[in-house]
Formats: C-alpha cells, structure tokens, sequence
C-alpha cells in the first residue's frame, strides 16, 4: 500500500509554520511594544520587571498566515472551508481580546461579543448535532446542541482567559489539553495518519503556535499575551471540539479550567473583572504567593492550591499542569469509553 | 561548556523538575480528589442515562407524545447534569472554607 505523503507534509508545515513565525516575529513584538509604552507590570516579582504586552497578536498572524498556507495545500474543497472556519472564528474571537486589551472591555460584553465567534460555524452547517457520550455513544441533540453551540467560543475562550495569571500557565496547560485531544482524536475515530484528518491540523496549528509562545512567556515572562492571546488560544479549543465531534473530551480535558472559571462565577455571583473583584492570593516576605483569606475573593484554582501553603510562581504553574495531566488522563478514558459505545452502537 | 556538560546538565534539569512535580503532587490530593469526583459522577451519570434514562419505553404510534418522551428523557438528563454543577459547586466551595479555617490554625500556632 502506498503512503500518501501528502497529509504528513501538511502536519509538518502545520507545526512548524507557526514555531518559525513566532519565534522570528516575537522578539521584533516585543521591542516594538515597550518602545511604545505598552506594557504590563509583573507583580509576582519583587522587581516589578515592565513585560510587553498583547504578544497574542503575533500568535494570531501565526495562526492565520497557517491556516491560509494550508488551505493552499488541501484539495477537498470541504476540508478547505472548514480551515477557513476555524481561521475567522479564532480570529473573531482574537480581535475581540485586541479591543478588550485597548479599551479595557466590561466583564458581560466580553463574553457577549465571544458569542460572534460561533457565527461562521453556525452558518457554515460545520457541526454535528450528534455529541458522543461515554456508553451512550451518539446521541442526537438537535435542539439542545443548537442552543448550546452559540457558546461554544465564548464558554473556553473565558475559562482560558481566566487562568492566564502566571507566567507560562496558559501555554503549558493548553498544550496539555492539545496533546490530549490528539490522542483522543486517534482513539474515537481510529486515525491512522493515512488520510487527513482536520482535529489533528487545527491541534498541530495550536501546538506550534503554544510551544513556541512558552519560550517567551514561560518564567520569568518576556511578554504577555493579554486578552488577545488567550482569548484567541480558548476560541480555538472550542473550535476544535465542535469540529473535531469531541466535545465531552474537550470538557473533561479542560475541568481545572472550568473549575477555576465555574468558581470564580458562582462565588461572586455574576461577571466582574479581575480589579472589580477583592484579591484572592497576595505576596508574602520572600515573594510566594498565598491565600488573601479574605471571604469576599473569588474561589479560584490557584486559591484552592496555596491552601497548603505559600507556593512560588513557577511551583503554582506546575501544580496547573498536574491538575490539567490528571484531567487528560481522565478525557482519555472518557475517549476509549466514547469508542467502546460508538463500536456498540454501530 | 563542552557538549557532555551541556547534555548532562540538561538531563539534571529534566531529573530536578520530575523531582519537584512529584513533591507538589502530594499537596493537591483534594483537588485532585474533586477533578476525579467530578469525572467519576459525570460517567455514573452516562451509564444512568444509557441503562436508565435510555430504556424507558416510549410510546410505539407516532404523534406528538413522542416529542414529549423524548422531551422528558432530556430533560432528565439534564436534571441529572444539574445536580451534579451543584454539588461541584458545594465541594468547591467547602474546599475553600477548610483554606480559611487552616489558616486560623496557622495563625494561632504562630
């Protein structure tokens, strides 16, 4: 049987077009910004050190000039457009942090505005009412799915933005969240590399673009992504779920996310932004982050893992990636159960 | 620093941080504890649904009370799906109160 090369070259451009991008365009982003004056100031460092801020618009034009470069290469004209909806829908959702790092967005227009996000997957008819639950298999929601949909870049854009706080966090987990809905994808579909499969282009697109954004942003930050950055990353996890039909596994890979953001709402009682809202962790002598203990803040995630103790920045973005490691393991079970069904039912 | 210092320090590197994910992991047992909850009920809840929920009888002629099944059958799963954000919540929540108590404690022993 001969290999076809072609979906293989298309993976490897997939990864490696974003790397390059970012890791030429960066360093020239992040000049550009603190000559301007538009940068951030790292609290969790007793420096105070000035880091340039929306680094995520590099990490946009990466994913952009990507996917047009891969819509080039394909040739299944239906294939072609559902790149081309992952492209505007992440770049929807991109340009909303744009504007929310600029002006400085209320906490309900945010979301609001993330809603437009879905739109061209919604008018594209690129989506299956049919989600598939373990033991259940698929099933068929066609009203509930339909009322669901509109949030599905709002919903991860938000919990991905709200775990954002430390240098390196979101890169790390995301691409932990990626690295588990390749190997989901694999299970629930059988993927085999043969022929091409788009939840494993948008994931290698992400993970190129992720790796090579953790360099400059891993401890201690060079630049921050802001609002652009990680609403742009969160818009494309959605994306990936409802594309790549593996929404129960995306939810399950992404709990610490939904459990920082589901506790931060229901413990404030509504939408607020970070400064409208009493501070949940403070510094200590030696520059650790611990619990404010103020009952008024927020349950968050990183409160819930300083309850032991102060913890250093690096060692609470570890905790992040223990948390997200022991979710992927779960969302990987989840697939096999999701594949044992689907094989049942079929 | 030659290629053989380079490659052994980087695999130290590699070895220290290994080190360190295992000594954080024992600090977060309950949040772990939670995330393995949360999954676990989430299954149990997909195995109600497929031997339950699933297998109620539904009505055999066709008219508008198989809309209505079908309607109830999803409503409760989602009724299901409903308890399970609340008690989320209320553990969430729980594991946060115990955050302040500890640090009372804390403040008293000091």
């Amino acid at each position: 049987m001969a290999l076809n090369l072609l979906p293989i070259v298309i993976y490897i451009l997939a990864f490696f077009t974003p790397l390059l991008i970012i890791f030429v365009g960066m360093p020239f982003q992040i000049r550009f910004m603190l000559k301007k004056g538009i940068f951030g100031v790292d609290v969790h460092k007793k420096e105070k050190p000035k880091i340039a801020e929306m680094g995520g618009i590099i990490l946009l034009i990466a994913i952009i000039i990507t996917s047009i470069l891969t819509i080039i290469l394909i040739d299944d004209p239906a294939d072609k457009l559902s790149v081309g909806i992952f492209c505007i829908s992440v770049t929807i959702a991109g340009i909303i942090g744009i504007i929310d790092d600029i002006f400085n967005l209320s906490a309900l227009l945010k979301p609001f505005l993330l809603l437009f996000g879905s739109i061209p997957i919604i008018a594209s008819g690129r989506y299956e009412t049919k989600p598939m639950l373990p033991f259940v298999g698929e099933t068929r929601l066609n009203i509930v799915y339909f009322i669901l949909l509109p949030f599905i870049i709002s919903v991860p854009a938000n919990s991905v933005n709200m775990l954002d706080v430390f240098n390196g966090s979101m890169a790390t987990t995301v691409i932990l969240v990626l690295i588990t809905i390749f190997f989901a994808n694999m299970i629930v579909f059988q993927d085999n590399f043969s022929n091409l499969n788009l939840t494993d282009i948008f994931v290698f697109i992400m993970l190129g673009t992720l790796i090579a954004y953790w360099f400059f942003n891993r401890y201690p930050a060079k630049t921050f992504g802001g609002d652009t950055g990680s609403l742009t990353v969160g818009a494309s996890l959605g994306v990936i779920a409802v594309m790549g039909r593996l929404e129960i596994v995306v939810i399950i890979a992404m709990i610490p996310f939904i459990m920082n953001s589901f506790g931060i709402i229901s413990s404030v009682k509504g939408l607020f932004e970070r400064r409208q809202m009493a501070r949940p962790t403070k510094m200590t002598k030696d520059w650790k982050i611990e619990s404010t203990g103020d009952p008024k803040a927020p349950i968050t995630l990183v409160g819930l893992v300083v309850q032991e103790g102060p913890l250093h920045e690096r060692d609470v973005v570890k905790t992040f990636n223990i948390l997200t490691l022991v979710s992927g393991v779960f969302a990987i079970i989840t697939a096999i159960l999701i594949r044992v069904a689907v094989g049942v039912t079929s | 620093m030659s290629l053989l210092e380079s490659t052994s320090k980087f695999f130290r590197d590699i070895g220290a941080g290994i080190v360190r994910y295992l000594h954080l992991t024992p600090r977060l047992w309950k949040i772990i504890g939670l995330e393995s909850f949360i999954f676990a009920t989430f299954v149990g809840i997909c195995a109600i649904i497929s031997e339950g929920i699933m297998l109620l009888p539904s009505p055999t002629e066709p008219g508008w009370l198989i809309f209505v099944y079908a309607a109830l059958k999803v409503g409760l799963s989602l009724l299901l799906v409903g308890i399970w954000l609340i008690v989320w919540y209320f553990l969430t929540k729980r594991l946060m109160k115990n955050d302040g108590s500890n640090k009372i404690k804390n403040e008293e022993n000091d």
